[in-house]
């Protein structure tokens, strides 16, 4: 890979040290906490001196447009390839109709050597983006060794190439996505197995600016998407010449418009082929099975993936894919609005789910609350995958007086952290405070090992407000290992590979992708956490293509990259 | 839930007048946290009567909330006027408000099933926990347990909490009153499937589906259970009727219908209510929220559309071509031309 400020692999993690617990400038110390710290908080908010000083602005001038309450986006990437994680951030912009230049643009954050974050948004083409921006989501589109942006908006999306060294230019006008349109989540994702990265485009509605709303008393507030004709979603084949053709149609994927919000690619029926999920809005949610030569077919509603418990569709926002149960298949967790606990559909194997919310003890702790961002994540490194949900109204509360002060405190909600105990996860508040005690409007969360320390960090996106930073600091209870999957021939990762970690009896399955959560895009790289006492006996990987590589594994490693054709084959 | 006229339409309501002593005591022993009612309507002038924000609210609504609670301001020891302000708190999704209200009509007169269910169905509209609402709706249960509906509601509850058994247990009590009916049914179907028990969740499903064929819930699951079963064809096939219908929730709850249901000012809420009615075949209430709508925030092409089709099955020929061509003026490309054809031809 190129890149334009030199190599600075092995970074230090100065930056990180110099956070200190609640530190943060939101840090209430005096409020309570459910239960008392056992240990260090597992989450510390270092974006004080980190460098990432970034605000999301709304736009909001008092009409409550549905745009303002939707944003914003958050990235993790290594845009110029020298092996850490820089930060990239959506920002909002004008209310519909107003004239002139906006103030709010989308930045990107340089992660410097010593671990603090340099805003590079001026020289690297990303500047100057006048639309209303919401998502982001990062791939290597055209195989030449970094990643490339495609940006989802209230207006127009954009595609930028990245030249080679963190800095890009302007190719929407070779995707053809440049249409107006409300869209919201993306994902990579080579859904054909041609080698080069598609993209599916979770799409809105069609936003009638005109339109005024109120709540249940009649009280203004902002629309709910059943007022509006739900958009279809955009599935973009990559030519391979470095252009997109809209195959939405032709796929399939038009026959169901719904008020798509989050997306993920993977292969939940075991058959090789990579599929979408897409949590949707007020509208139920879709699992599209590839059928092969390009065609999907919508079985969300038989394959127990679409509704609720009691058969109602909810209020579908962001989606994760992940081995949440960890018995090696996909399972999903998908976040939605108050009253609507945020539901986990458990992978019964061959992608048939069931309804697991109630037994993953997930009804008590996110029923409250209105959910966006989510992350599986082993913080502690003991094996299992803990939950993170960025939390945030979308409706005023109802008690909450109109009045002078912060109008945003309304849609204020604070974050979870769900600690999974065999399967069953519990909010746990009281281990990682900086995130869970704040009040904001959440919206993004990326996920990736930003300091290089072997875990998962975290970055969050928050309407009207500042971005947070947090370390990983939480007791291990195992070691953590990165691995990145990468494919010479194509050179680049590869996306939609699985990847297995068998240790101590245990196999841990993790996918390739940087998709998920909500607006947001992730570290590519794969994450493990085990015991570091027990030897790993291999690490092996499906390949996109369903070819199987073994790789072996030391003690020692903390980030590995396994490359295809270096493997043992597997029949 | 079915949309309900002013009166109540079952025994229920009138069954709940005649609550006995008995009940009103053991609800009192039950630990609910209630003073004895002299003991409460002595209490009652020291209680704060709640007042959600109605600063930006629609002005009827407002006006309505005002009266209400003026109307408990000076009966304050009158179960009455707290019930009927709880019930437009809830009708209007201020379900804090409500069910603090609820509490105090039930104190000033436990022996009143409507104030005590009514806090219950409040309670589990703001989200309330598994053991709260098993309080709360057995508390209402001692006074009419013979009210399907409420077992079906803590049934429908306690599945969405993953208590499966003993929401199965409570939906076999609501189907045993109401045999008929076809939601309770297709939640005897869905807890049935979550449980794994898959020929009992088809026996029920299969019910719900011939007693309301219009419902894509029991569709939707019965696509899920044969997918479990392995049997493909039968899932697409099911899948694909549910995809042609919507969500029909038609629970028989003559109490909730004539208390909250009807109650909601709110043009959007008069719109959601209207289309029900319409669906159910209740055109005259479904024409009358209609024209509240329109009086309230002038015309769309859908309101005029849909006013159209009530008046034309209430025979009301010319205002529905009226409303038809005043749908078609606002969009010409409008459904309601075909309406207004159908009434054309009728004339010929």
């Amino acid at each position: 890979m190129r890149n334009a400020w030199g190599a600075r692999a092995g970074l230090a993690a100065s930056l990180f040290l110099l956070g200190a617990p609640g530190c943060g400038p939101e840090a209430e110390p005096g409020a309570p906490v459910a239960g008392a710290p056992t240990s260090r908080p597992w989450l510390v908010d270092v974006t004080q001196g980190s460098g990432i000083d970034f605000v999301h602005e709304t736009g909001a001038a008092g009409n409550l447009h549905l745009p303002e309450i939707m944003g914003g986006g958050a990235a993790l990437l290594d845009v110029d390839g020298d092996g850490d994680l820089d930060a990239f951030l959506t920002n909002g912009g004008h209310e519909p109709g107003a004239r002139g230049a906006s103030p709010a643009a989308n930045r990107l954050f340089r992660q410097e050597a010593g671990g603090t974050f340099v805003d590079v948004t001026a020289a690297s083409g990303l500047a100057g983006d006048s639309a209303y921006g919401l998502g982001v989501a990062a791939g290597d589109a055209d195989n030449d060794g970094d990643l490339d942006l495609y940006l989802t908006g209230y207006g127009a999306d954009r595609f930028y190439r990245n030249r080679g060294d963190g800095s890009f230019e302007d190719a929407t006008d070779r995707v053809g996505a440049g249409a107006p349109a409300f869209s919201t989540s993306a994902v990579f994702c080579d859904y054909d197995a041609d080698g080069w990265l598609d993209l599916y485009v979770a799409r809105y509605v069609r936003y009638d600016p005109k339109r005024r709303c109120a709540d249940a008393a009649g009280r203004r507030d902002y629309c709910t998407p059943l007022e509006f004709e739900p958009e279809p979603d955009l599935l973009l084949h990559n030519d391979g010449d470095g252009g997109f053709t809209d195959v939405t149609l032709r796929a399939g994927i038009a026959a169901r418009p719904a008020a798509g919000l989050g997306v993920v690619c993977d292969d939940f029926d075991g058959d090789g082929l990579q599929d979408f999920y897409v949590a949707n809005d007020k509208h139920a949610n879709q699992l599209w099975i590839n059928q092969g030569g390009g065609v999907f077919r919508d079985q969300a509603v038989m394959r127990g993936a679409a509704y609720g418990v009691d058969g109602r569709a909810e209020a579908g926002m962001g989606v994760v894919a992940a081995d949440l149960d960890g018995d090696g298949d996909v399972d999903l967790h998908v976040t939605n609005i108050e009253n609507e606990a945020n539901t986990v559909y458990r992978n019964l194997g061959g992608g048939l789910f069931e309804d697991a919310t109630a037994a993953s003890g997930l009804v008590p702790p996110t029923l409250p609350l209105t959910g966006f961002g989510v992350a599986a994540a082993d913080l502690d490194l003991d094996g299992d995958l803990d939950l993170l949900v960025a939390n945030g109204r979308v409706l005023r509360r109802g008690t909450a007086a109109a009045g002078p002060g912060d109008p945003w405190e309304a849609y204020a909600e604070p974050n979870l952290l769900l600690a999974n105990d065999s399967g069953v996860f519990a909010a746990r508040a009281d281990l990682a405070p900086d995130f869970t005690r704040p009040r904001g409007v959440s919206r993004g969360l990326a996920t990736g090992d930003v300091d290089g320390d072997g875990d998962v960090d975290l970055l969050l996106a928050r309407a009207q407000s500042t971005a947070r930073l947090y370390r990983n600091d939480a007791p291990r209870r195992g070691t953590g290992l990165l691995v990145r999957a990468f494919d010479p021939d194509l050179d680049r990762d590869a996306v939609g590979a699985r990847v297995s970690l068998a240790v101590g009896g245990k196999t841990l399955v993790r996918t390739v992708s940087a998709g998920g959560s909500y607006l947001s895009s992730n570290d590519l790289r794969t994450h493990f956490g085990f015991d570091g006492a027990v030897r790993p006996d291999w690490i092996e990987v499906r390949w996109p293509d369903g070819r199987r590589e073994r790789f072996g594994v030391e003690p020692a490693d903390r980030v590995l990259t396994v490359r295809r054709g270096q493997g043992r084959p597997v029949p | 839930m079915s949309a309900g006229d002013p009166s109540p339409r079952s025994g229920a309501f009138r069954r709940r007048r005649a609550v006995s002593a008995l009940a009103a005591v053991a609800l009192l022993g039950a630990g609910c946290g209630a003073d004895p009612p002299d003991r409460a309507a002595g209490a009652a002038a020291a209680w704060s009567v709640p007042e959600p924000d109605a600063g930006r609210m629609e002005p009827q609504v407002a006006r309505l909330l005002a009266e209400a609670r003026a109307g408990v301001l000076a009966r304050k020891d009158s179960a009455e006027a707290w019930g009927d302000l709880g019930s437009l708190y809830d009708a209007h999704g201020l379900f804090d408000s409500a069910e603090t209200c609820y509490r105090h009509a039930a104190e000033l007169d436990p022996s009143d099933f409507r104030w005590t269910y009514l806090r219950a169905v409040a309670s589990d509209m703001r989200g309330a926990g598994a053991d709260e609402l098993i309080a709360l709706f057995e508390a209402a249960g001692r006074l009419d347990p013979g009210y399907a509906a409420l077992h079906a509601r803590l049934g429908e509850a306690l599945a969405r909490h993953g208590r499966n058994p003993e929401a199965r247990e409570r939906l076999e009590r609501a189907s045993a009153l109401a045999p008929e009916s076809a939601t309770i049914q297709r939640m005897l179907g869905q807890v049935s499937l979550a449980l794994g028990d898959l020929a009992t969740s088809e026996r029920h499903l299969l019910r719900a589906a011939e007693l309301e064929p219009r419902d894509q819930s029991a569709h939707s699951a019965l696509a899920q259970l044969y997918m479990r079963r392995g049997d493909a064809p039968r899932a697409e096939q099911s899948a694909a009727r549910a995809a042609e219908l919507e969500r029909i929730n038609l629970l028989d709850d003559p109490v909730y219908d004539r208390w909250v249901f009807s109650r909601a000012m709110t043009p959007s809420r008069a719109l959601a209510r209207a289309r029900i009615r319409l669906r159910d075949a209740e055109y005259g209430a479904a024409a009358h929220d209609l024209e509240a709508v329109l009086a309230a925030r002038g015309g769309d092409a859908d309101t005029h559309a849909l006013l159209g089709e009530a008046y034309a099955a209430l025979g009301r020929t010319e205002e529905a071509t009226r409303q038809f061509e005043r749908a078609l003026a606002l969009n010409e490309n409008h459904a309601a031309r075909q309406g207004l054809e159908r009434l054309r031809r009728a004339e010929r």
